[in-house]
C-alpha cells in the first residue's frame, strides 16, 4: 500500500511538473499537455487495480499484477509519446530545409538572370 | 524583370508599388502556363510560382515560362509553399503581395481589385470572396455548406467578421506579408492567416472575385474529411498558442 501510495505520489509530482512547464514554456506546451495526462493517467493506473488489470491483459502480459510489466508498459508508452513527437519536430525542419534550399535556388538563378 | 510597377486597372495612378503574384503548384502541368498567361495578359509580370515537389512536368513547364520558379525538392504543402513564396517575394522587395491559386480557378482580372482596394483604403489585407456578389457557378452544395460552416467557426474563433475564409485569393501589405508566418504545411494555414490578422489587428476588408469551378479545381479542392482535421487543427492552435 505504502508502495501504491508513493508511485502514484511520484506521478502526480512529474504530472504537476509537467504542467508547470507547459505554462512557462509556449514552445513545448502541445507535448507538455501530452506528458500531464500521460502522468495523470499513470496514476490512475497504479489507484485502480481494475484499470490496471484490463490493460495489462489486453497487451498480453500474463501476469498483469507484475511491476515489471507496469514498468515496462508505462516506459513504452512514454518512449513513443517522445517517439512521435520527435518526428513530428523532424518533419518540420525538413519543410524547413525545403523551403530555405527553394529560397537559396531561386535567389541565385535571379543573381545569374542579372537583374537589379 | 523586376521594376517598380502600378497595379493594372487604375491608369495613371501608381497603386501597390511593386506587386508579386505567389503561386503555389503541385502537380499542376495541365494549368500552370494558362494561369500565367492570363496573368501576364492583365499585366501582372513578377510571378512566383513555389513547385511543391510536382511529380506531373509541373517543373518543365515552369523552365519554359518567364516567373520566377522554386522548387520544394519533396511536397512540403501548400502552407510551406506560400510561405516559400511569400518570403522570396519579400526579399524581392514586393510592396503587394497576392497569393494565387495555380488550379485556374481564379481570375486574372480580379487581382487588381484586391489591389486597388488594398492601397486606396490603406488596408493591410484584403480577402477575396466568392460569397460577396459576385457569380461562382458550379459550387457543389456540400463544398458550399463546408464553406460556410468554415465561416461561421472561424469568424467564432477569431472575432473577425469575413465571407469566405478559405479563399486562396488574397492581398498583403508588406507590412502585413512581414507579420504573417505561416507555419502551418496543409490548408490550416488558411486559418493561421486569419488568426494573426485578429492577433495582430490588422486592416481588412473582403472584395468579390469569381471561382470558376471546373472538375479540375474540384478534384483539387478540400475534402470533407480535411476539413474536420482542419478544425480540430484550429481548436490545437487555440489551445497551444
Amino acid at each position: 500500500m505504502i508502495f501504491k501510495i508513493l508511485s502514484a505520489s511520484f506521478s502526480l509530482l512529474l504530472a504537476l511538473w509537467a504542467f508547470v512547464n507547459m505554462v512557462q514554456k509556449p514552445r513545448n506546451r502541445a507535448l507538455n499537455a501530452v506528458v500531464v495526462v500521460f502522468w495523470l493517467t499513470v496514476a490512475l493506473f497504479i489507484l485502480d487495480d481494475r484499470l490496471k488489470f484490463a490493460v495489462g491483459r489486453s497487451l498480453g502480459a500474463a501476469r498483469p499484477t507484475d511491476v515489471f510489466v507496469h514498468g515496462a508498459i508505462l516506459i513504452g508508452a512514454y518512449a513513443l509519446i517522445r517517439v512521435f513527437y520527435r518526428l513530428g519536430q523532424l518533419r518540420a525542419e525538413v519543410r524547413e530545409l525545403c523551403k530555405a534550399q527553394a529560397i537559396l535556388k531561386g535567389e541565385l538563378d535571379h543573381y545569374k538572370s542579372g537583374t537589379p | 524583370m523586376l521594376k517598380t510597377k502600378t497595379a493594372p486597372g487604375v491608369p495613371g495612378k501608381k497603386l501597390g508599388g511593386l506587386v508579386i503574384i505567389v503561386i503555389p503548384a503541385y502537380n499542376e502541368v495541365q494549368k500552370i502556363a494558362d494561369v500565367v498567361g492570363e496573368l501576364n495578359k492583365a499585366g501582372f509580370d513578377d510571378i512566383v510560382v513555389v513547385d511543391d515537389g510536382s511529380s506531373d512536368g509541373t517543373a518543365s513547364v515552369l523552365s519554359d515560362l518567364h516567373v520566377h520558379n522554386l522548387r520544394h525538392p519533396i511536397n512540403c504543402g501548400q502552407g510551406v509553399a506560400l510561405s516559400t513564396g511569400i518570403t522570396y517575394a519579400l526579399a524581392l522587395g514586393a510592396e503587394t503581395i497576392v497569393t494565387f491559386d495555380a488550379d485556374g480557378q481564379h481570375q486574372a482580372a480580379d487581382v487588381s481589385l484586391l489591389v486597388n482596394k488594398l492601397v486606396e483604403q490603406d488596408l493591410d489585407v484584403v480577402f477575396g470572396s466568392r460569397f460577396l456578389g459576385a457569380k461562382s457557378d458550379g459550387l457543389p452544395l456540400m463544398r458550399m455548406l463546408m464553406l460556410k460552416a468554415a465561416v461561421v467557426i472561424t469568424n467564432i474563433f477569431y472575432g473577425v467578421k469575413l465571407t469566405d475564409t478559405h479563399n486562396g485569393l488574397r492581398a498583403f501589405s508588406r507590412q502585413a506579408a512581414e507579420q504573417i508566418k505561416i507555419s502551418e504545411h496543409d490548408m490550416v494555414h488558411a486559418s493561421q492567416i486569419i488568426e494573426t490578422v485578429a492577433a495582430r489587428k490588422l486592416k481588412y476588408a473582403e472584395v468579390p472575385v469569381t471561382i470558376a469551378y471546373t472538375e479540375y479545381s474540384l478534384a483539387k479542392g478540400q475534402k470533407i474529411s480535411n476539413s474536420v482535421r482542419i478544425f480540430i487543427k484550429m481548436i490545437w492552435r487555440k489551445f497551444a498558442a
